[in-house]
């Protein structure tokens, strides 16, 4: 069995990585993956944790995170979706009509 | 009489609240029917309470009204409880009857004066107010009404002297009359708040007593309400207010600038007359600055051009006389002095009114002359006037005005040396008094006629020629009714006696007394004579022998620049710090406030910039902000 050292190291490379693609990328669906990326590194520690505690609690939050990580695309989505109809693009910097 | 009392501060309210609420709606006829109506009203109650008064026992002479319980301040040893209350007393009364009296007269004159002006409804609003806040003066049953009367009053002088509002004089006028009065009302203030902590009261029914019965006092009591008085009653130094009031219309100026408003210092004085007896060096400062200042406008009153100046400073002048007299201690002849006063002085004003009226305005006597034919009625009634100020027997003037220089004789007879000079300025003023009265009749009814061609005078109107006509009796017969010294005939001497502060105590021989009553008649025949002959003859030359002692004559005609020495140090100084202020309040109060809003626009501006709309740059301020945070809290 692998040490409780390399799930954290995976995951902080995983988070590291989300991080990078949703500041770097313009893509908003890349964007929108990175975001998932994020979570689901900070999943790994829960479950990893969750494991060497022998304990339910973190598996549990894992869940919780699913849960609104998949209500967050629902609405994500729609919204890249709705972008894409008015721009016919999904590129987040067509959209800055917001600007002050 | 507690009802009389009380109607007779209620119905000139009253009144000024009806015409003031209605002043659009109703005419100056109407308004000034009213306002005539509640005056005679007053009066008639007044002579109700006269003979109510005389009726009762000398030293019992004292009907007290309560009303209602006004405030109540502090606690235990410095409780202050003021009442709303009336007092009638023969002091008040007296002032009641010639206020009323006078003033019913003078709102009938109005009515026919202000028929053709603008606003005339306003007019009787505040001229009703007036007499309310006169009456709250005179009958407040402490001193703390009194000054609420004091400060009506002042605050009605401001509104009527600017009542033609849209001339600059007239506006300047009232706010030099309003601030001048605030130099004195400080010092009726001080006195006030001074007589609290010694006697613990302001109830003039427990004051009297208190007084009377203190022994020593201190001196700076009584100059504090004599500096209020001083105010009020236009004495040196703070006269200068009352000859520019004279922007008013003529009738407020018969009315509040020369009968009734300017005697509430008189009133003061004889109302704290035990106070001022009693209060070492303080009577000797009334003395002297009373007879300074009748010196002193007589002076200035040779030389005005303008009939109402005139009369202004000739005010001015008698009010020093009444000072004079309270300051030699002989309060019943200044009181005196005050109701024949009032007689005259309405007289002389009203018809000055009628003259002005009569030539559309002019007040100029340089372009007056020769009027008796014109105006004969108006003649004959302000040369009976004219004859009591001058102080020519039988006419009321001379018996009131000998009265006090012959009290100033006989205290220097009896060997107070200091006395013989006041006694000297008070004959000086009397020669200069009938002068100056025969100059102004003399070039405005005699001689020759220097009027506009233009113009054609008519006669007054039948009510002002009324009043004339009334005012002209009384000056007649007011005097030797009141009192003649030399017969020992002095009914409102011992009317006033229970409240006053009993006289010095000095007798002259009855030859004297007649030999001073002879001299004070010729000075006056003398000098009325002089300056008549002088004025009634080439117009040209004696209007150049007024320019014939250069600097003394530019002088007097400057008024003494007393005005110009105000401004100086008073008027400049305090307008320097005005804008000083200003350029504070502008620069740094402001500035201050402006910087702090620019800061915030900046600041706003600054910010905008971090909302550009580009989800990347929210997104590298999320994740800068989120690092932030984990190094805070590491």
């Amino acid at each position: 069995m692998a040490p409780q050292a390399w799930y954290l190291i995976l995951s902080a490379l995983l988070f590291g990585l989300g991080l990078a693609g949703f500041v770097a990328r313009r893509n908003s669906l890349v964007m929108f993956m990175s975001v998932e990326l994020m979570l689901n590194a900070a999943n790994l520690v829960f479950v990893a944790g969750s494991r060497d505690h022998q304990a339910a609690r973190g598996t549990a939050c894992a869940l919780f995170v699913i849960a609104v990580a998949a209500a967050e695309v629902a609405v994500g989505l729609a919204m890249v979706l709705a972008l894409f109809r008015l721009k016919k693009s999904v590129g987040a910097d067509e959209a800055r009509e917001l600007r002050a | 009489m507690n009802l009389v009392g009380a109607l007779l501060l209620a119905l000139p309210l009253g009144t000024a609240a009806v015409i003031g609420l209605l002043h659009r709606r109703l005419a100056t006829k109407q308004a000034g029917a009213l306002a005539f109506g509640m005056t005679a009203a007053c009066f008639g109650l007044a002579v109700a309470a006269f003979f109510h008064l005389q009726g009762l026992p000398a030293d019992a002479r004292v009907v007290e009204v309560p009303l209602w319980r006004w405030m109540e301040l502090g606690g235990g040893a410095s409780r202050l409880a003021l009442d709303v209350g009336i007092y009638l007393d023969v002091l008040s009364v007296t002032w009641t009857l010639f206020i009323t009296g006078v003033g019913s007269l003078i709102f009938l004159y109005s009515i026919a004066y202000m028929s053709h002006e603008e606003g005339g409804a306003r007019y009787f609003a505040y001229l009703s107010l007036f007499l309310f806040s006169m009456l709250t003066l005179v009958l407040g049953s402490n001193l703390a009404l009194t000054f609420l009367g004091w400060e009506g009053v002042g605050l009605c002088s401001y509104l009527l002297i600017g009542f033609e509002y849209g001339k600059e004089t007239a506006a300047n006028a009232g706010r030099k009359a309003f601030l001048v009065n605030r130099i004195g009302d400080v010092g009726f203030l001080i006195g006030m708040f001074w007589t609290w902590k010694l006697f613990g009261t302001l109830e003039v029914r427990e004051l009297t007593p208190a007084l009377l019965a203190a022994g020593a006092l201190p001196p700076l009591l009584a100059i504090a309400f004599f500096v209020g008085a001083c105010g009020k009653s236009a004495q040196l130094p703070l006269f200068v207010w009352l000859p520019d009031a004279m922007a008013g219309p003529t009738p407020v100026s018969a009315l509040i600038h020369a009968a009734t408003m300017v005697t509430a210092g008189i009133y003061l004085l004889c109302r704290l007359s035990p106070l001022f007896a009693a209060a070492g060096w303080a009577l000797d400062v009334v003395a002297w600055v009373g007879a300074g200042t009748a010196l002193f406008a007589g002076l200035i009153a040779l030389r005005q051009r303008d009939i109402k100046r005139v009369l202004a400073y000739s005010t001015v002048s008698q009010l020093g006389y009444m000072f004079l007299a309270c300051g030699l201690g002989a309060f019943a002849s200044a009181a005196f002095h005050v109701v024949t006063h009032a007689f005259f002085k309405a007289l002389l004003f009203l018809g000055a009114g009628a003259v002005i009226h009569a030539l559309h305005g002019e007040q100029d006597l340089w372009k007056m002359g020769d009027l008796k034919h014109h105006l004969p009625k108006t003649a004959r009634a302000m040369k009976a006037g004219a004859f009591a100020l001058a102080g020519i027997a039988p006419f009321a003037g001379f018996f009131s005005k000998d009265e006090i220089l012959g009290v100033a004789f006989a205290q220097a007879y009896a060997g107070d040396s200091s006395r013989w000079v006041l006694w000297g300025m008070g004959v000086a003023t009397a020669a200069l008094t009938a002068f100056y009265t025969a100059r102004m009749m003399t070039l405005c009814f005699g001689g020759t006629s220097r009027v506009d061609p233009h113009l054609h005078p008519h006669e007054a109107p039948a009510p002002m020629a009324f009043a004339l006509q009334l005012l002209a009796v009384l000056s007649l017969v007011g005097g030797a009714l009141l009192g003649i010294e030399a017969l020992h005939w002095m009914p409102l001497h011992h009317w006033l006696e229970p409240v006053l502060a009993p006289a010095p105590e000095v007798h002259l021989s009855a030859t004297l007394t007649w030999a001073l009553m002879a001299l004070a008649l010729l000075i006056a025949v003398l000098s009325w004579r002089v300056g008549a002959k002088w004025y009634s003859g080439d117009f040209a030359a004696a209007r150049a022998a007024e320019y014939s002692l250069p600097r003394l004559a530019r002088a007097i005609a400057g008024r003494f620049w007393v005005d110009e020495i105000y401004a100086v140090l008073v008027v400049r100084p305090l307008r320097f710090l005005a804008e000083l202020a200003l350029e504070f309040d502008t620069r740094v109060v402001d500035g201050l406030f402006r910087g702090l809003g620019q800061l915030a626009a900046l600041l706003g501006t600054g910010l905008r910039l971090l909302q550009n709309g580009v989800v990347h740059a929210y997104a590298f301020w999320f994740v800068a902000g989120a690092a932030l945070l984990l190094w805070l809290t590491r």
